[in-house]
């Protein structure tokens, strides 16, 4: 209400009569900001409970479909899979048009779950709102909007399947509401994973030490004979695979490099510290947005500074000097580019 | 779903900025403001407002402005100066050794005949970057330009000498597609399922 009638003043008085808005507000104490907050929770349909089951549908279900994935004008379809064999995620993708693609991701299933900030810490620095139904691939959902606070982050809008709680479709917004992706699912099918089978973790996963990422065969990690009614399996020995699966190390790495960010958006914490073949690389993130920061010595092949976007992937290149060395920065984020901006200038030795 | 319908699109935006509006309108005004330029440029306002409000800091002024200024305003001897000057040098030198290797390359936009071009007019030294004849496939690319203020003892040069920057497409994309690819390992950490993985560009081979 506080809000609402200083903007009510504003556009009556302009500028003057939102300072003294302002100075009565001072005057009067702080203004319950949580009363907004408070409002929306208080919805039937509670944005923050349908976000935290959509975290956890990835534990819960192995799921199949085909998506598509809209950025710039252009669209993409993929074949998509997610299974979970153990403790461990196992996701391929398949693109269906352009180039032949494939790729595979493995890691532990409860990877996000000590990333970044919990979800009721979201309120903070976004706002959630549940819209309504929605109907996404022949199926029923609940699309919920994270708006951010600030300019520096992106907004959300997911459609949450209200069966299984599986993202149905995703839309990324930037600050001045412009849709800048959306990914959103033509046909998904899903099954609950049988707690009850005691499953060997894979032979990968047990090889596998934690602190280094590994390259699997594809022929080890075909899991596409054990999806049940998997079109994957065909799509996988079709053409030859360009791409094996990634083991992804899901554990906090936090090695001292020497760099740090002088200035990062409210809400982002750093995830993970690494040093690696000459670079330097800082992983942030706020629960929702990651920033990743590389630091890496001058290429031999000069790349200008450039700004480059996919989607909500936005990548800031420049170049930083200290006393003795320059380096190639490079900062990758689904956030603003003016914040991969900041987040460059404000780079420093530690 | 509501009763009545508010008839001003402004009145739908301040309502949603104070939550006082139902999941029905809430909807629908999302969907005016994706129409509707205005009605977003209405609801940034509000965000600046909602600033002011909780008293943060920097609030109104455009980051890349401020940014841009501050640069400008830097003294030579500052540490920002500091990452001009070596950077500079390294584009002369690097200029200059890729001439040698790959010949003098002149880019330009049929739309505005910009070319790569260094030029030093009044002391300071503008470096204009070529944007690539081709972005990198799947990104949307531009290259950074600004102006890089210098001290005295700068190497100078005349007005009107221009310096070709070749610019390898193929290794910009390259790098960009490498970013991505481990970018999209650090978000499997949040809540984004196969997202990170669709966001990754399909690698291209070199032309």
């Amino acid at each position: 209400m506080i809000l609402s009638a200083s903007i009510q003043m504003f556009r009556k008085t302009g500028r003057n009569g939102l300072f003294l808005v302002v100075a009565n507000m001072f005057l009067l104490g702080s203004i319950p900001l949580t009363t907004v907050a408070q409002t929306q929770i208080s919805n039937s349909l509670d944005p923050k409970i349908l976000y935290q089951r959509m975290l956890d549908s990835r534990k819960i279900y192995d799921y199949e479909g085909i998506l598509t994935y809209e950025q710039a004008g252009q669209m993409q379809s993929f074949k998509v899979s997610s299974s979970q064999q153990g403790t461990m995620l196992d996701q391929h993708l398949n693109q269906l048009d352009g180039p032949q693609l494939q790729h595979a991701m493995k890691f532990d299933a409860d990877c996000q779950a000590s990333q970044g900030l919990s979800v009721e810490q979201f309120d903070e620095y976004y706002n959630f709102f549940a819209i309504g139904k929605e109907r996404v691939a022949g199926r029923t959902g609940t699309e919920i909007v994270l708006m951010p606070v600030d300019k520096y982050r992106n907004g959300y809008r997911f459609v949450i399947d209200n069966d299984s709680g599986l993202m149905l479709r995703s839309v990324v917004t930037a600050p001045d509401r412009r849709v800048v992706e959306r990914t959103q699912f033509v046909n998904i099918e899903y099954e609950p994973r049988d707690f009850t089978e005691t499953e060997e973790p894979g032979i990968d996963q047990e090889e596998a030490s934690p602190e280094e990422s590994q390259s699997i065969d594809e022929e080890q990690i075909d899991s596409s004979e054990e999806l049940d009614n998997s079109g994957l399996a065909e799509a996988a020995q079709e053409e030859e695979s360009t791409e094996s699966a990634n083991m992804i190390n899901c554990n906090f790495i936090n090695v001292e490099n020497g760099w740090v960010s002088g200035w990062l958006p409210a809400g982002f914490e750093l995830l993970q510290s690494t040093f690696e073949d000459e670079r330097a690389t800082l992983v942030y993130g706020d629960g929702i947005s990651v920033v990743s920061v590389f630091i890496e010595p001058v290429l031999e092949t000069f790349l200008p500074p450039s700004n480059a976007q996919r989607g909500a992937t936005a990548i800031y290149i420049n170049y930083l000097s200290t006393r003795t060395e320059t380096y190639l920065v490079s900062v990758v984020g689904e956030v603003p580019m003016a914040t991969a901006e900041r987040v460059f200038s404000s780079l420093r030795r530690d | 779903m509501s009763q009545n319908k508010p008839v001003d699109l402004r009145e739908n935006l301040s309502a949603l900025v104070d939550g006082e509006v139902s999941d029905w309108d809430v909807r629908k005004t999302l969907q005016q403001m994706d129409e509707n330029k205005d009605l977003r440029d209405e609801w940034a306002t509000y965000q600046r407002i909602g600033s002011v409000l909780r008293k943060e800091p920097g609030v109104g002024a455009d980051i890349s402005s401020s940014v841009m200024t501050a640069i400008g305003d830097e003294p030579a001897h500052s540490r920002l100066s500091q990452f001009k000057k070596p950077f500079a040098q390294m584009t002369l030198a690097a200029s200059v050794a890729a001439m040698a290797l790959f010949g003098i390359q002149q880019y330009q936009i049929a739309e505005n005949g910009v070319t790569g071009s260094s030029q030093v007019a009044d002391g300071s030294l503008t470096t204009e970057m070529p944007a690539l004849v081709q972005p990198p496939a799947g990104f949307e690319y531009q290259p950074v330009s600004r102006p890089v203020s210098s001290s005295t003892s700068q190497p100078s040069l005349t007005t009107g000498t221009t310096v070709e920057i070749p610019v390898d497409r193929d290794q910009m994309r390259a790098h960009l597609e490498s970013l991505a690819q481990k970018h999209s390992e650090h978000v499997v950490h949040t809540s984004q399922g196969v997202l990170p993985m669709v966001r990754v560009p399909a690698p291209t081979e070199a032309e």
